[in-house]
């Protein structure tokens, strides 16, 4: 894995959080994040149909017939998540959210990366790496309350 | 109930390096990953249009008049970064990928409440805030590397 690559990662980090801001910032303007969302995935349908357009060579779509229906079914997990994970917000918070959620990616991360799955570069899942992911989730968990977790003051 | 809600969080949480991966792997089947990108970005907004339908109502268009143009390149922004995604985790791998993602996620999430951009709320940045990103990126480099970075046990 090279530098690049990891720089790249790290500003798509960063960029992919902006919209997820700014679509609950047209949820609050339009009371209804359903709505909100649904529009952006709208805009971000046309704006990847214009940059595939820019790639469009002759023969491309005679290849779709060999990619497994159910892999489109990508789009409707990942719309349907998003739905969900507005639901389940307001019921633990965004904070709980935020740490779990990232706690469940790297795992998610790891597990794909094990099996070597959809064709992706494998790499096995060791008693570090899990360790790793632990660290990430207390990180993440300190970074997000700016709290210690599970260390409650006593109230008088 | 709690702690099955916060288990359902984790288990979506499972689900986006899922749904990144599987298109990444329609990226490469097609052998382009723009293209793989549109099919994804289609499918999901036909899908949040599914679940926006109920919500629509006469005052909705004038609502959508009154948002600032600039916050729908939030659309724009996802698509380039999810096809960044695309280009990426065939490369990288989806655990390196997830890593990076996640401590960059959660990082810029905390600069972005300190200054409560967006109107987000605001959050200021303290020293367990900072311990925590650190103690993040000690976590990701182990999940990265597989071994504690700077030490050769040989």
């Amino acid at each position: 894995m090279t530098i690049l690559y990891v720089c790249i990662t790290l500003v798509i980090g960063v960029i992919l959080h902006l919209p997820v801001v700014m679509n609950a910032a047209v949820g609050k303007a339009l009371d209804s994040p359903r709505v909100a969302n649904g529009l952006f995935w709208v805009i971000a349908a046309c704006s990847a149909i214009v940059i595939g357009w820019n790639g469009w060579t002759d023969g491309t779509l005679s290849k779709l017939s060999d990619v497994s229906p159910w892999l489109l079914l990508a789009g409707c997990i990942g719309a349907t998540m998003l739905f969900a994970i507005a639901v389940l917000i307001p019921q633990i918070g965004a904070g709980n959210f935020k740490v779990m959620s990232a706690l469940g990616a790297v795992l998610g991360g790891l597990i794909i990366s094990h099996f070597g799955l959809f064709g992706t570069p494998q790499s096995s899942i060791t008693p570090i790496r899990i360790i790793g992911a632990g660290l990430m989730a207390l990180g993440a968990s300190l970074a997000v309350m700016g709290k210690i977790p599970f260390l409650h003051k006593r109230q008088a | 109930m709690r702690l099955v809600r916060l288990f359902g969080a984790a288990l979506l949480g499972l689900l986006i390096p899922l749904t990144f991966t599987m298109n990444a792997a329609v990226g490469m089947a097609l052998g382009n990953p723009r293209l793989g990108n549109a099919l994804f970005e289609i499918v999901g907004a036909l899908v949040s249009l599914l679940i926006a339908w109920g919500a629509m109502n006469r005052e909705m268009t004038g609502k959508i008049r009154r948002v600032p143009l600039w916050l729908w390149l939030g659309g724009v922004m996802g698509a380039s970064g999810v096809l960044g995604m695309a280009i990426l985790i065939p490369r990288i791998g989806a655990a390196n990928f997830q890593t990076l993602f996640v401590f960059a996620g959660i990082s810029s999430g905390i600069v972005i409440a300190h200054f409560g951009f967006l109107s987000s709320p605001v959050a200021r940045i303290t020293f367990i805030r900072v311990a925590g990103i650190i103690i993040m990126a000690f976590g990701a480099a182990l999940a990265i590397l597989g071994r504690i970075p700077f030490v050769n046990w040989q």
